[in-house]
């Protein structure tokens, strides 16, 4: 029953999503606004097939009904009810449901969002190609990636569960939906970015009316990411939370390119400037998102969590394709269109400086390409087979981003147009002793290494420069100086700054060592004494668990171990982290005692301020959540907008943002008469 | 006039930007579409075929082996360790393998300990049965660029590697892999 | 505060970050010791099966016992250029984490560094381009007009292009250097110039030296001049100081690697003696040159439990245990705590 109910669902919406789509661009086409009407109604047919096969499949999870296909892969009698839930979306097919489902949710959002502009043709369009996106996905699943597919199984037969490092943590329920809530939440903008160019409207309002979205998707991604590397870290027992894998990879690439577009479109805004940069790197970062999902599931490149599987590669990558060639023929055919109506201005300027961010996230977005798909490139070239590791991508992102630190310090306070270094300099001044004094700090702390203490000093640097905004602005409007794209992109500065500050830390002084130890046996790592007090055993019905108790400076109890899966044999190293807000002290059980000794191996890794990492990623996510709160001014502006039309062309944004240090010229300020 | 001169030369130059830039895409597609780990690892050929690394030393019965001093014979090395499952699980096939082999004279079985310790091997091998030779060298996996466990390796009677298998084996298959390459 | 003071104060950051950053670059770490430099070459290759992970961090057994061929490797003396090229050779270049600098590989260097050069480049243009246009010229749009826009594109294209040359130039050797350099430093990390030619890579050979012939001693005495060698580009080097000491014992029959004998003739025990304090004075300068360096410690204990200064072999045992040394000493000292009753230490 289950499985014909699911694929039943997944055809209406394949069905309705086709049928939206070309009827909507028939419509549009031929002038028939009556017709847009019914498309949309059609939409809501396709949210409730996604939700429908949504629905069926966690059902069918949940009764453990192992004639539907997927379920039979990823179900199990034994798997709590939450990782059951979750199951939904670890392996292939599951994870393309959930893909469709956000997609079905975002697309239900916009129709509800954009109501009152359903008559305008480039909301059409923007809803016709979300709807093309969402066929496509439907369509991996009748075919590919189908979940429900109908199997028979003997009497008696158990699921096997996820994938055992999916059952480690609670966390890797949410790593996904997050990561998907980014990914497909760029795929809103980027619909209005081809109705826009499909309709010849360059001007900036479709950009202003998708902003929001844009910055919602690109939080959701950040956190998606940072959650997964998190989980990395405490789950996957290597030691560290970022490999530089080629799925890492493939989920930073759009968030890069993202990244890059948040702060160029304020350009397109402000000046109507830069339209190609932004149109090029929306469309990278949806590319990118597919090549993404590509790259995870094709099995082209092997990495320790692709899911590998290669029938939907060719599909994705054809996709790809397409979607590639559409972006860059639309563009290439509006280049008239596009040119700017007004020039740069000066080097030293804000438009400048967005500018060379561009360059700076296109440069490093260029190095995770090519580390990523350069062992391909050399394998095609002449059979060998390389590995790009760890140490390529940190030698080449380190300095980028260190010079991406400086620009975070120095392009906020920039005023747009032509800034004198009069200005510049006065604005700049207490960030920068903040700076030095950071870097002096870290020098008495005992840091040591050029790149280390620089990293340091331009994160103070940087800091303060983002928290001089946040007090000008507080001051002049108390907390809703919090509010809005300005301030609540200044939190997220701060929280990136935070980050950085202890990748740097935690990179640079890192300390790693492994020790043979014998029952009661003490050493000492960095200061603190560890002592090896017993092991142990503990078994469950899934996994056998062996357990090393190692007391940390006689006060606490920590318990790395090994757990080992009975159903594959799969042995999984658990760590055991102790956790402050100055350092991380990471212990993994290497060897198990066995039948002989209760000797164990043991590794300890040191890593200062590691939880700067998390807490800059809270930080980070709750400056989005103000971001997106409309700031006091627009509070005001925004009961007047409510009639406007998609495109105030030709005058871009007609509520920009509030000029920098606005407040503190507003008050007089006493100059002493002479220095 | 100038204006539109100029809209046609953007127009062009836009038009060659695009497709220099699909292009280096389209490259790239390509490639992930040919490209893809491939069946046979090189490195695997850097084994098949050759001759074999040198095997020697003393065996945990106190014994010296010598791959070399087997020429005119087939030498069947089974890296393994206690604590993998597919080798607990291959063992009776190896000993009966052993046992063919000591029987017919074709063939000598030696193992080779992978990250486990002596007295570990000793209690496994007492209780489980089996005597042939067992050593101990870590440097032996690397030589052999031994994988996974378990992996077993036969060398043919003028030294040359001639197989390699990847997970348990069965002592049928051994037999029939040898018989594959000595009668053409 | 008025402009020139700000100029000033500038002046004082300035110099005030070069000065700190001239401090952070001293690096207080001291001589990189036996088991730093296993870790570091741990973290230098890959696991064969693992997708990228490296050595150190894999829990994989391939991973265990490449582990265990490295660490034999050092303690042979093996340079860290011949364990590379033994790796290579049995799991070819795939096992390397770092791509070699040779060959198409050096693209994945040099490539970065000169398509970032190029886009500045692309982008300097542009901006140039734009500003030298008049803004606010009256016409439609604001397009800059199309004369004004010729002879400042003319200008500014020669001049941008020659130094878009230059910099594409100095991106592609900076990509090359960068591509020798790999795999050599780290954020954080000193630059120490390559690996081969330090004095750490000689001491090795120095070790070599010392077990290569060492069957009449005279191997001994050839690595003491050997180490003595690396002394002298590198006073400080504490490694060469420890081992120096060591092998000046073990050439003179003090210690053998098993219990020191004691039935020599009295002159020849003045001689001895004269010998054993070269050889603590040698450890003793280790110990202070670099204070965490376990080697020494040891070395010290033995020659100072043939003095018979037991307090001084329990307080060197005692730290030494606190360093957490190679569980090679640790039958060393297992022996010597019991022969001079440590009793504060187990």
């Amino acid at each position: 029953m289950n499985p014909v109910l699911g694929f039943g669902f997944i055809v209406l919406g394949l069905t309705a999503s086709v049928l939206g789509a070309v009827g909507g661009a028939w419509a549009l086409l031929s002038g028939r606004q009556e017709m847009l009407r019914t498309i949309r109604q059609w939409t809501w047919l396709v949210v409730g097939a996604a939700v429908g096969a949504f629905v069926v499949m966690e059902l069918a999870l949940f009764q453990r009904d192992y004639t539907v296909g997927y379920v039979s892969k990823v179900g199990s009698p034994h798997t709590p009810a939450l990782f059951n839930f979750a199951a939904l979306w670890s392996s292939l097919e599951g994870s393309i449901l959930l893909w469709t489902l956000v997609l079905a949710m975002y697309l239900a959002a916009m129709v509800v969002k954009f109501a009152k502009r359903a008559d305008d043709p480039l909301f059409g369009w923007a809803l016709v190609v979300m709807l093309t996106v969402t066929a496509f996905f439907f369509a991996l699943m009748t075919g590919p990636a189908n979940p429900f597919v109908a199997v028979e199984v003997p009497i008696g037969f158990e699921g096997p569960g996820p994938n055992p490092l999916l059952q480690n943590h609670l966390l890797m329920a949410f790593h996904p939906p997050m990561l998907y809530l980014g990914y497909v939440g760029f795929t809103v903008p980027f619909s209005f970015a081809i109705a826009a160019l499909i309709c010849g409207r360059m001007g900036e309002g479709w950009l202003v009316a998708t902003r929001r979205w844009t910055v919602a998707a690109w939080g959701f991604l950040s956190f998606g990411i940072i959650l997964g590397a998190w989980w990395s870290y405490e789950v996957l027992g290597w030691g560290g939370y970022w490999a530089w894998d080629p799925v890492e990879n493939a989920s930073l690439l759009p968030w890069l390119t993202g990244t890059a577009y948040i702060h160029s479109v304020m350009v397109q805004e402000r000046r109507g400037l830069l339209r190609v940069w932004n149109l090029s790197l929306l469309s990278a970062t949806f590319a990118l998102t597919i090549l993404g999902t590509f790259l995870t599931r094709s099995g082209v490149i092997e990495s320790v969590h692709a899911f590998a599987d290669g029938a939907v590669g060719p599909w994705l990558l054809v996709f790809f394709a397409v979607v590639v060639t559409v972006s860059i023929a639309l563009i290439v055919w509006r280049a008239d269109e596009l040119a700017s109506p007004g020039a740069l201005g000066s080097p030293v300027s804000r438009e400048a400086s967005f500018l060379a961010n561009n360059l700076l996230f296109g440069a490093m977005a260029f190095v995770v390409l090519l580390g990523t798909v350069f062992p391909l490139l050399a394998e095609a070239y002449d059979g060998t087979r390389l590995t790009i590791g760890r140490p390529y991508f940190d030698s080449l992102a380190g300095p980028l981003g260190l010079t991406l630190l400086f620009l975070m310090a120095v392009a906020p306070i920039m005023p747009w147009g032509r800034a004198s270094t009069e200005v510049l300099s006065k604005r700049l001044f207490v960030p920068a002793i903040a700076g030095v004094a950071v870097m002096a700090l870290a020098l008495v702390i005992g840091a040591r290494g050029v790149s280390s203490v620089l990293g340091f000093g331009l994160a103070g640097f940087a800091g303060s420069s983002a928290l001089r905004q946040l007090v000008l602005s507080v001051r002049r409007h108390r907390l809703w100086g919090l509010t809005g794209r300005t301030n609540g992109g200044m939190v997220v500065h701060l929280g990136l700054i935070v980050l950085a500050a202890g990748l740097v830390a935690a990179e640079g002084y890192r300390s790693d060592q492994s020790f043979t130890l014998e029952l009661g046996q003490s050493v000492m790592v960095e200061g603190r004494t560890l002592t090896y007090l017993e092991a142990g055993i503990e078994e469950t019905e899934r996994t056998v668990r062996t357990f090393a108790a190692i007391e940390i400076d006689g006060t606490s109890i920590y318990h790395p171990s090994a757990t080992a899966f009975r159903a594959s044999g799969q042995v999984v190293p658990t760590p055991s982290v102790k956790s402050t807000i100055t350092s991380d002290l990471y212990l993994v059980l290497l060897q198990v005692p066995d039948r002989d000794s209760d000797t164990i191996q043991l590794r300890a890794v040191v890593r200062p301020l590691v939880s700067w990492l998390w807490g800059g990623g809270v930080i980070m996510a709750l400056g989005t959540m103000l971001a997106v709160i409309p700031s006091r001014r627009k509070r005001h502006k925004q009961k007047d907008d409510q009639q406007a039309s998609i495109d105030p062309a030709p005058d871009p944004d007609p509520e920009p943002d509030p000029e920098p240090d606005a407040g503190a010229e507003a008050e007089p300020t006493v100059e002493p008469a002479d220095g | 006039m100038d204006d539109k001169v100029v809209s046609n030369q953007r127009s062009r130059r836009a038009l060659w930007v695009g497709l220099g830039v699909w292009i280096v895409i389209a490259g790239l597609v390509a490639l992930f579409a040919i490209g893809g780990p491939s069946e046979q690892s090189p490195a695997a050929s850097r084994i098949l075929n050759q001759r074999v690394p040198a095997v020697v030393g003393t065996t945990m019965d106190d014994e010296h082996f010598d791959i070399d001093q087997h020429r005119g014979q087939w030498v069947a090395i089974n890296f393994f360790a206690t604590w993998c499952p597919g080798c607990v699980l291959e063992h009776p096939e190896l000993v009966a393998f052993d046992k063919q082999a000591q029987a017919n004279g074709a063939a000598q079985l030696v193992s080779i300990v992978f990250n486990d310790s002596a007295d570990n091997v000793t209690e496994f091998f007492d209780k489980n049965g089996g005597d042939w030779p067992i050593l101990q060298q870590p440097g032996l996996a690397v030589d052999f660029q031994v994988a996974q466990l378990p992996e077993t390796f036969l060398v043919a009677p003028d030294g040359t590697v001639t197989h390699r298998f990847q997970g348990q084996v069965t002592a049928q298959l051994l037999w029939d892999a040898i018989d594959s390459v000595s009668r053409p | 505060m008025t402009s020139r003071s700000r100029t000033i104060g500038w002046i004082v950051l300035a110099a005030i970050t070069i000065g700190l950053l001239a401090v952070a670059a001293i690096d207080g770490r001291g001589v990189e010791t036996q088991s730093d430099r296993i870790q570091r070459l741990n973290e230098s290759f890959a696991c064969p099966v693992c997708d990228g992970e490296s050595v150190a961090d894999s829990s994989a057994g391939v991973a265990a016992n490449i582990r265990a061929f490295i660490s034999d490797e050092v303690d042979a003396g093996s340079t860290d250029t011949e364990i590379r090229d033994k790796l290579v050779q049995a799991y070819t270049v795939e096992v390397l984490l770092n791509p070699p600098a040779d060959g198409f590989a050096a693209l994945v260097w040099i490539l970065p560094v000169v398509a970032l050069a190029l886009g500045a480049t692309l982008v300097g243009l542009y901006i140039t381009r734009h500003t030298n246009a008049e803004i606010g010229e009256a016409d439609i749009g604001g397009q800059p007009s199309a004369s004004a826009a010729a002879t400042s594109q003319h200008g500014g294209w020669s001049r941008a292009a020659l130094v878009g040359i230059g910099l594409v130039a100095m991106a592609a050797v900076a990509g090359v250097g960068l591509a020798r350099f790999s795999g050599e430093r780290g954020l954080g990390d000193q630059i120490t110039g390559s690996i081969d030619s330090s004095a750490r890579s000689q001491s090795a050979r120095c070790h070599q030296v010392a077990t290569a012939t060492a069957s009449d001693g005279g191997g001994f005495l050839e690595a003491v001049i050997c180490l003595d060698g690396v002394l002298e580009i590198e006073p400080d080097n504490a490694e060469a100081l420890a081992y120096r000491g060591w092998y000046l014992l073990m050439a003179s029959g003090q210690v053998s690697g098993a219990a020191s004998n004691g039935d020599v003739g009295s002159e020849i025990e003045a001689d001895l003696a004269a010998i054993a304090d070269i050889a603590v004075e040698s450890f003793s300068r280790s110990i202070q040159v670099a204070p965490n360096y376990p080697d020494p410690y040891v070395f010290r204990a033995v020659a100072l439990d043939r003095q018979g200064d037991s307090d001084a072999v329990c307080a060197d045992l005692e730290k030494l245990l606190s360093l957490d040394p190679p569980d090679f000493f640790l039958t060393q000292t297992a022996r010597l705590i019991e022969s001079n009753g440590c009793d504060n230490l187990n």
